[in-house]
C-alpha cells in the first residue's frame, strides 16, 4: 500500500455534523490521510481545480472524492458531471456518500460515472460499519495518477 | 187526323163511273186530305188488310200500290214489334183506341222509327181501322242525345271529387253526388230527405240560413269558406261550399244547388304549418344562440332576439342588410367568395358542420364565435341559417380551465416531490442526533469509568448526585432520544416508500389472480395452521396490472385479515372477485374482531392503526394499498362490524392505461 497516504480525501459535505462523524469514523478505521474540506459543490470545484479561494494551491496529485448528493450552490451531481467531463479530473475516484437511497437516483450517479455509491444509515452502529468498511477499500485500493497522467 | 172522318171507301180510283160522279167529288177530296197529311195514313180491316192508304205509304214503304193492296198491316211491321203491333191490334179493336212506336220495315229492309195510332171506326157498317202514323226519327234521336247529355253530367257528378248536393227550399236533400256521401260520411240514400242542419252545429246551421236566405233574395250565388260539418262518425270537418239558387223552368226559386269541397286536411295541413313556423320563430326567439337566416344574397332574412344581444344590432337593423356587416374585415372576401361558390356549385365547405370564426359587433368589438350553418332551399332560393354562439366566455374559462389543470398538475408533482425531498432531508439532521448520542454515550461511558478515581474529591453529597446523573439521568435521556429518533427515522421511511410508490413506473401485464392469492396465502401457511385458520378463495378472474403491486394489495389485505383476527372463533377469510366490463371487483371477508364505526375514516389514513394494538405494524399498509389501487384506476372501501368481521372490496380497472397515466 505505498500509495495510500499519497491520497488527499476531499469531503464535500454541507452538514457539519455529518462532516465530523465521517472524519472521526475514517480516523477510527486507521485512515490516516489527509482529509480537505469542501461545505458545497462549487467549493469542491474551486478546490479540485484550484480555482477561486483556492487559486494559486497546489494540492496532492492523487485525490479521492467523497461526494454528499444534495448540496447549496452545487450539487452533488453537477459535481460529478463537472468532474467527469474534465480531463483533469475524470479519473478521481469519486464515493457518494449521501442519505438518499432511491434506486433511481443511485442508477443516475452510476451513470455520471461514480465510482461507489453509499447510503448513510440513520443508525449509527451501521453508521460507523460503513465507513469503517469504506476506510478498508480505500485501503485496499489503487488509486490512479490523479494530476492528468 | 184521328179525327179524320169519313174516310170513302174504294182503292182503284180510276175506275170510278160518270154517274159516280157526285160522289167522286167527295172521293177526291178524302183523297186530298189523306195525301195531304204529313205522316201514313191508312184504312184497314178487322183482320188487318189494307183497304185504303196514302201517298206517303207508298213513298216509306217503297212498296206500290198494287202490292200494298194485297198486304196486311203486320206485313209493314219490323219482326220485333210484330208481337206488339198484334196485341195493338186487338186493343183498338176492343177498346177502340190504341197508340205505339214501332218499328216500319220498308221493301228495301230499312227501318223507321213510327209513332202509330189506331182508331176503331165503322164503315159501311163494316168494322175498320183509321191508323195514322207519324215518322219519330227525329224525336227519337233527340232523346238520346238528351239521354246522353244527362249521362254525362250524372257522370261526371257522380265521380267528381267535389260533393254536389240539391236541397229544397227548406233546406232539405232533394240530390247528392257519391263524393257529398264520402264527405258527410252518410250513404247517398241516408242523405235524401235530410236537413243540412242535422249535419251541423247551431251556430254553423244559423250562418247557413243566412247565407241561403241571402242567395234566395238576391239571387246572387255566393262561396262560403270554412263551414264546420260534423260527419255521421262526429268527427268534424272543414267544407267550402258554393251555392247558387236554384230555379224551375217559370224562373221560380225551388231550392239550392252546392259544391262543397272537404278541405279539413288542407287547413290542418295549413293549420300545421303554421304551427311549425310558430313553433320555429319561438324557439329562435328564446334560443340563447344567435340564429340568422340569409338569403343567397348574403343578405339577412330572419335575425334573432339572441342575434341582436350578440351583435348589437336590432332586427330592424339588420334584415335586408348584408351579413358581412357583422364580420371583421378581412373575412369578408372569403365570405363572399365562398356564397358565390355555393351559388354556382351547391357545395359549401362550412354547411353542414359547426366553425370557428370572429364576429364583429355594431360597437366595433371582435370576438370569437362559433358557427353552425345549414342550407334550405325553397321555390324562392337557397337560404342559409347559422347559429352563432359567443364564445369569448367558453374560450375565457377553457384557458381558466387549462390553467388550473396545468397548476393543480405542477402542485400535485410539488406534493410528491415535496413528500420525497423532506423525507431525504429529514434523515440528514436524524444522521447527526443519532451518531452524537452514541458519541455521547460513549462519551459518557470514559467518564463513567474513570469516575471511581475522582470519588475521594467529593463529598457524600455531591458524590451521589454526580452518580445519579452519570449512572440514571444521562442514559435515561439519551435512552429517550435514540427512540424517538428511531420512531422518526421509521415514520419518515414509511413516507418514503408511500412517496416512491406514487412515482414509481407501473408494468401492466396479465396476472392469475388465482396464483397469485395462492402464493400470497402459501407464505402465511405457518401462522394459518398454527392458528387453524381457514382460507377460502373462490374463483378468481385474470387482470392486467402490476404484479408487484398487486402482490403487494393482496399481501397486506390478506395479512390484515389473518392479523385481526378474533381468537375466540376459528378464523375464515373469504377472497372471491366479480368481473363486470371495465372493471373486476374483489373481495375480502373476515370474521375477525372487526372496526367500530368511529375507527372507519382512520383505515386508509396513514400512520393510524384502529381498535386494539397487540400487534407490530406502522399502520401503512392500507395507506400503500389504497395509493397502489389509485395508481391502477382502482378504489377501495371497507365494511365492517365490530365483532362481527371485515369487508375489504376493492377495484381494479381491466386495462390499466388510467393507472399509467396518473404516475
Amino acid at each position: 500500500m505505498p500509495d495510500i497516504p499519497e491520497v488527499t480525501i476531499l469531503l464535500v459535505e454541507d452538514d457539519p455534523g455529518h462532516t465530523r462523524l465521517i472524519e472521526k469514523n475514517l480516523r477510527r478505521a486507521n485512515i490516516k490521510n489527509e482529509i480537505a474540506f469542501a461545505t458545497n459543490g462549487q467549493e469542491a470545484l474551486d478546490y479540485l481545480f484550484c480555482e477561486g479561494g483556492y487559486a494559486n494551491n497546489k494540492h496532492a496529485s492523487h485525490m479521492l472524492v467523497m461526494l454528499d448528493l444534495n448540496m447549496p450552490v452545487l450539487d452533488g451531481y453537477q459535481v460529478l458531471e463537472r468532474m467527469k467531463k474534465d480531463e483533469r479530473t475524470k479519473r478521481i475516484p469519486v464515493v457518494i456518500l449521501t442519505t438518499t437511497d432511491d434506486p433511481r437516483e443511485v442508477r443516475r450517479c452510476y451513470e455520471l460515472g461514480c465510482n461507489v455509491y453509499i447510503t448513510k444509515p440513520v443508525d449509527y452502529e451501521q453508521f460507523c460499519e460503513a465507513i469503517r468498511k469504506l476506510g478498508l477499500f480505500l485501503l485496499v485500493a489503487t488509486m490512479p495518477n490523479g494530476d492528468g497522467g | 187526323m184521328a179525327q179524320s172522318k169519313p174516310i170513302a171507301q174504294g182503292i182503284d180510283i180510276t175506275e170510278c163511273k160518270q154517274e159516280e160522279k157526285a160522289s167522286s167529288r167527295g172521293k177526291n177530296f178524302s183523297e186530298a186530305v189523306m195525301n195531304g197529311a204529313t205522316g201514313l195514313l191508312f184504312v184497314i180491316g178487322d183482320k188487318g188488310n189494307t183497304i185504303q192508304w196514302n201517298k206517303n205509304v207508298e213513298k216509306v214503304t217503297g212498296y206500290s200500290a198494287k202490292e200494298i193492296s194485297k198486304m196486311n198491316i203486320l206485313d209493314f211491321v219490323a219482326s220485333e214489334d210484330q208481337k206488339t203491333a198484334a196485341e195493338a191490334m186487338q186493343e183498338v179493336l176492343t177498346k177502340g183506341q190504341a197508340s205505339l212506336e214501332i218499328m216500319i220495315l220498308s221493301k228495301p229492309g230499312k227501318k223507321t222509327p213510327f209513332y202509330i195510332t189506331g182508331l176503331r171506326t165503322k164503315l159501311e157498317n163494316t168494322t175498320c181501322v183509321v191508323c195514322t202514323g207519324i215518322d219519330a226519327t227525329e224525336r227519337k234521336q233527340a232523346e238520346e242525345k238528351l239521354l246522353q247529355s244527362e249521362e254525362r253530367y250524372r257522370t261526371i257528378l257522380e265521380t267528381m271529387q267535389d260533393g254536389y248536393l240539391e236541397v229544397d227550399l227548406a233546406g232539405n236533400f232533394t240530390f247528392v253526388n257519391a263524393a257529398e256521401g264520402v264527405n258527410l260520411g252518410y250513404s247517398k240514400e241516408e242523405l235524401i230527405g235530410m236537413n243540412y242542419r242535422q249535419y251541423q252545429d247551431e251556430t254553423t246551421s244559423k250562418k247557413m240560413y243566412q247565407i241561403y236566405n241571402g242567395i234566395y233574395k238576391t239571387g246572387e250565388p255566393a262561396k262560403v269558406l270554412d263551414v264546420q260539418v260534423i260527419r255521421k262518425d262526429g268527427t268534424k270537418a272543414l267544407n267550402e261550399i258554393s251555392i247558387a239558387l236554384m230555379r224551375d223552368s217559370e224562373g221560380n226559386p225551388i231550392g239550392f244547388r252546392s259544391v262543397s269541397r272537404d278541405v279539413t286536411e288542407r287547413r290542418q295541413m295549413e293549420e300545421a304549418l303554421r304551427e311549425s313556423e310558430e313553433r320555429f320563430r319561438s324557439v329562435a326567439q328564446t334560443a340563447a344562440e344567435g340564429i340568422i337566416n340569409i338569403d343567397s344574397d348574403g343578405n339577412v332574412v330572419f335575425w334573432n332576439k339572441a342575434a341582436e344581444i350578440i351583435f348589437g344590432y336590432s332586427t330592424d337593423e339588420m334584415v335586408g342588410r348584408s351579413l358581412a356587416l357583422v364580420m371583421p374585415e378581412r373575412f369578408r372576401e372569403a365570405h363572399q367568395q365562398g356564397m358565390r361558390r355555393v351559388a354556382s356549385t351547391g357545395e359549401s365547405r362550412v354547411v353542414g358542420t359547426t366553425v370557428d370564426v370572429a364576429g364583429l359587433a355594431k360597437d366595433g368589438h371582435e370576438f370569437p364565435a362559433e358557427l353552425s350553418l345549414a342550407t334550405w332551399k325553397t321555390v324562392e332560393g337557397v337560404f342559409f341559417t347559422g347559429i352563432v354562439c359567443d364564445i369569448t366566455e367558453r374560450k375565457r374559462a377553457a384557458e381558466l380551465l387549462q390553467r388550473y389543470a396545468a397548476e393543480l398538475e405542477r402542485s400535485n408533482e410539488e406534493v410528491k416531490n415535496f413528500a420525497y425531498i423532506v423525507s431525504h432531508d429529514l434523515r440528514v439532521p436524524l444522521v447527526n442526533l443519532k451518531g452524537y448520542t452514541s458519541e455521547l454515550r460513549s462519551a459518557l461511558g470514559v467518564i463513567g469509568s474513570n469516575f471511581d478515581a475522582a470519588l475521594p474529591h467529593l463529598n457524600d453529597e455531591k458524590r451521589s448526585e454526580v452518580a445519579m446523573a452519570l449512572h440514571e439521568d444521562v442514559p435515561e435521556a439519551l435512552e429517550f432520544i435514540t427512540n424517538s429518533v428511531s420512531r422518526m427515522d421509521s415514520f419518515i421511511n414509511a413516507v418514503l416508500i408511500l412517496a416512491r410508490l406514487g412515482r414509481q413506473d407501473l408494468k401492466p401485464e396479465p396476472i392469475d389472480m388465482n396464483a397469485l392469492v395462492q402464493s400470497t396465502v402459501e407464505t402465511m401457511s405457518h401462522q394459518l395452521q398454527e392458528r387453524g385458520i381457514e382460507v377460502i378463495v373462490g374463483s378468481l378472474p385474470h387482470v392486467v396490472a402490476d404484479r408487484i403491486a398487486v402482490e403487494q394489495i393482496m399481501g397486506n389485505i390478506l395479512s390484515n385479515a389473518v392479523k385481526y383476527l378474533d381468537s375466540s372463533r376459528p378464523g375464515r377469510i373469504e377472497v372471491t372477485a366479480q368481473a363486470n366490463g371495465a372493471e373486476t371487483t374483489f373481495r375480502i371477508r373476515d370474521n375477525g374482531r372487526g372496526i367500530a364505526q368511529e375507527d372507519m375514516d382512520k383505515v386508509f389514513a396513514p400512520f393510524r392503526r384502529a381498535g386494539k394494538q397487540d400487534t407490530p405494524g406502522e399502520g401503512m399498509g392500507l395507506a400503500y394499498v389504497q395509493t397502489l389501487l389509485r395508481r391502477h384506476g382502482g378504489r377501495i372501501w371497507c365494511e365492517s362490524e365490530l365483532g362481527k368481521g371485515t369487508t375489504f372490496t376493492f377495484t381494479i380497472s381491466t386495462r390499466s392505461e388510467k393507472g399509467a397515466r396518473d404516475a
